[in-house]
């Protein structure tokens, strides 16, 4: 007999994934992977902050030595911008680049996916906004994430910050899954204590969002609980011992198991409120998320409460005995507690928002695809509360 | 998007009709499509010209070549690998020449030559304009070579050349001819005027006179001689010349022709002599007796006034459907370099010649022209200062037939 708790997801699901090298020194592969991959002419995309550290010289000999040209973009900011993105195109175009190497974090591997839909799709980026929207493949698109938690690097979603609307558009593709993603462990040292906190709570909401999605699937759900025990076990090491290569590749690993559960289960209410909050007010996105997590823990809980059980067991926290509100407290405090650990604000009003913004962040919340996979379908005046219990 | 979480939670699991993983496969199939369409049209497009075509690189080696090139030199397809470009180059050609042009076509100069080739296979020459231009086939700089057989265009060239000088020689043959004739006329004029102005003369004795009469006379036959000789020529050249069949008895034809002759070769110190004569033959021949009477008339009048000692002997023999013909003579014969050209119209055997015997150099060209009109054909056998044997042959029956050597 089989017990309720041995029932299988029989939905359809689909899981898509890049090919992926996952190692120490991963990065030395990009030119063997250009070549594979029949490129003439490489376009990197990358940032000034990628720009200060020894990957990107790297990167490029080997790209050399593979006897393929290339060409750098760094004109990326934090939270990409659209017309980032055509100035991008412009300058594959110019070159007559013919595949695309993304080295930097979640904004530059978005950029690098905004670059690459209209290059072949020939229209403005933000025509592509939404779920399975793009008619043409990009070119072959190689990422090396120098950050651990956006996992852009295996994910179907590109966030394009629509400059001139102040929101960010959520893109879902399975197209814009990249060809090959070069996960490095070594290159996350040059992140500092913040930027490790954020990506890291980064990739926890990913692994929370994924595993409570309507969406999720068994594989997915393995995936994300085991991304979940390894941040919750080697985040605040890893914060606290900026160079230990061990704990930065656990990280970067849970950052890959993360990513892969979300890139096919999605995600939820804490990226359509981020999503608004990166677009209006141009904050971090990890941060956000990390401020974001408890509340939508405590607006979802109920509907997907077993879920919640199960991350909770996880995370080790002591639940034999409790009933569901008791665990759903002691997950809350938890998270809080974890984002205290790591220096994390504990709400939006230390970030400066405004209850006057709620509404407007409301309204642009509402419409993120993200909702979509939400447990508990949510409306707009949901998300306002939302945003206000997290001031 | 509120009311739609539904539809679009199914396009984000992936389930949606573009929701697979990029793919370059269908744009690729299509691409390969149009790129094997594209080069099924370029090859039918290449077999289908009449110039033979070559794609070949800088050391020869033939990488394409179409149908026509096949033909023209005989190379299969899978045979490529045997021969190089320089296979079909001529020994006579300068590769140095070849090279250059090569150089000058990758850097984009073209050109155009007429060229020596040869066959694989025969070895034979074979004349061609080539064109010559580069590209890059499959990543690599290659030459076209665009080969335009001659062998035709050639021959024309060489017949027009021939032709030219034939006519030029024609032209020149007609002015000597003209120079000739007229002194031909002239003399037997300057004798007819001459010796009418004699006639004036008080005085004179009988014997005297009828001297002069006869010189007169001898002069005007020798003018109406030329003048019908001329017509005669004139009416062949105008293809006004007709031919009467009779039936002519050959021995009664040869008897005149010898009574006729034999007093003018008796005064000369010359026996005529007609061989193989049996009286009261009665065979015939089905020809133009008067064409028939003039050739012979012609051939041992040339044989009397060319031969100094000695004999003429003629006559025929039967030989298959034909009448085999001959005037043989001791005379001064032809040069070898003259023998092809004394059937030719207004030629005389050479300048020498001229000065020596009269004649308008007509009398061969005519018995040649009523000859071949009758079906036969005339040929001669000399040797110079020992003699001519001319000989003709005639049909039987001129029907359907012509009698060749």
């Amino acid at each position: 007999m089989n017990t309720n708790q041995d029932l299988i997801q029989l939905e359809l699901r689909k899981f898509v994934a890049p090919e992926y090298i996952f190692g120490l020194k991963a990065r030395l592969s990009a030119g063997n992977f250009c070549h594979q991959l029949g490129g003439r002419k490489v376009l990197i995309v990358t940032d000034a902050g990628v720009l200060r550290t020894p990957w990107l010289k790297e990167v490029e000999e080997s790209i050399i030595k593979s006897g393929i040209e290339h060409v750098v973009f760094s004109s990326v900011s934090p939270n990409p911008r659209d017309y980032e993105i055509m100035l991008g195109v412009d300058f594959y175009r110019e070159n007559n680049c013919n595949i695309i190497l993304a080295l930097g974090g979640g904004s530059v591997m978005d950029a690098a996916k905004g670059i690459g839909i209209v290059s072949t799709n020939h229209r403005h980026i933000s025509e592509f906004e939404g779920v399975d929207r793009i008619e043409r493949p990009m070119p072959p698109l190689i990422c090396i994430p120098t950050t651990g938690g956006t996992a852009a690097d295996v994910s179907q979603f590109a966030i394009i910050n629509n400059y001139s609307k102040k929101y960010k558009m959520a893109i879902i593709s399975k197209s814009v899954v990249p060809d090959v993603a070069l996960i490095d462990p070594e290159v996350l040292t040059s992140m500092d204590s913040f930027l490790t906190a954020c990506t890291g709570i980064d990739a926890l909401s990913h692994a929370f969002e994924a595993y409570v999605s309507n969406a999720s699937s068994a594989v997915t759900d393995l995936y994300a609980l085991e991304a979940i025990r390894l941040i919750h076990s080697n985040l605040l090491f890893s914060y606290q011992n900026l160079n230990d290569i061990q704990s930065r590749g656990k990280m970067m690993l849970a950052s890959l198991y993360a990513g892969l559960a979300f890139s096919n289960a999605s995600l939820g209410c804490v990226h359509s409120l981020a999503h608004s909050l990166g677009g209006y007010l141009d904050l971090p996105h990890g941060e956000c998320n990390a401020i974001l997590l408890p509340h939508v823990v405590d607006f979802n809980f109920k509907s997907a409460s077993e879920k919640y059980i199960q991350i909770a067991k996880t995370l080790n926290l002591p639940v034999s005995g409790l009933n569901n509100t008791q665990i759903k407290n002691t997950l809350i405090d938890h998270l809080k507690n974890f984002n205290h650990s790591l220096g994390i604000h504990s709400g939006l009003s230390d970030k400066n928002v405004k209850l006057d913004d709620i509404p407007i962040l409301s309204v642009k919340a509402i419409k993120d695809p993200c909702n979509a996979t939400n447990p508990k379908p949510p409306v707009k005046r949901d998300l306002e509360v939302i945003y206000s219990e997290a001031m | 998007m509120t009311e739609n979480w539904e539809k679009y939670r199914e396009k984000i699991i992936g389930l949606g009709e573009g929701s697979s993983r990029k793919s370059y496969y269908p744009e690729l199939q299509d691409k390969i499509n149009e790129l094997e369409t594209s080069k099924n049209n370029l090859l039918t497009i290449i077999n289908s010209i009449s110039d033979a075509l070559f794609i070949h690189d800088q050391s020869g080696k033939i990488l394409l070549l179409n149908k026509r090139a096949q033909e023209l030199y005989q190379i299969s397809e899978n045979e490529l690998d045997k021969f190089t470009i320089k296979d079909i180059n001529s020994i006579k050609v300068d590769y140095n020449q070849l090279y250059r042009i090569w150089e000058n076509a990758i850097n984009g100069i073209t050109s155009i030559f007429e060229w020596t080739t040869v066959s694989i296979k025969t070895h034979e020459e074979i004349p061609v304009q080539v064109s010559i231009n580069s590209t890059i086939w499959n990543g690599k700089v290659v030459l076209i070579a665009i080969v335009r057989d001659f062998t035709e265009r050639k021959k024309y060239e060489e017949d027009l050349i021939e032709a030219r000088m034939k006519a030029e020689e024609h032209d020149r043959l007609k002015s000597a001819f003209l120079a000739n004739i007229s002194h031909e006329i002239r003399t037997p004029m300057n004798g007819i005027l001459g010796f009418a102005e004699l006639l004036k003369l008080p005085n004179l004795t009988n014997d005297e006179m009828s001297g002069y009469i006869q010189i007169i006379e001898h002069s005007g036959e020798r003018m109406l001689n030329i003048i019908n000789n001329l017509m005669d020529i004139s009416k062949i050249e105008s293809g006004q010349m007709k031919v009467r069949y009779s039936d002519v008895i050959i021995e009664e034809q040869l008897n005149y022709i010898y009574q006729f002759f034999n007093p003018e070769a008796e005064k000369k110190g010359l026996s005529l002599l007609k061989i193989g004569s049996i009286p009261g033959n009665s065979m015939k021949i089905h020809t133009d007796q008067e064409k028939l009477n003039a050739i012979l008339i012609n051939l041992i009048k040339n044989a009397i006034k060319f031969c100094n000692q000695g004999a003429i002997e003629f006559g025929y023999t039967v030989s298959g459907k034909c009448f085999l013909f001959f005037v043989k003579d001791t005379g001064i014969g032809i040069s070898k370099e003259n023998i092809q050209n004394i059937f030719q119209r207004f030629l005389r055997g050479d300048h020498e010649m001229s000065a020596k015997y009269e004649g308008a150099g007509l009398g061969l060209a005519i018995v040649k022209a009523y000859i071949d009109m009758l079906g036969g054909k005339i040929w001669v056998e000399s040797k110079k200062g020992i003699g001519s044997q001319f000989f003709f042959t005639l049909p039987m029956t001129p029907v359907n037939s012509v009698c060749k050597e």
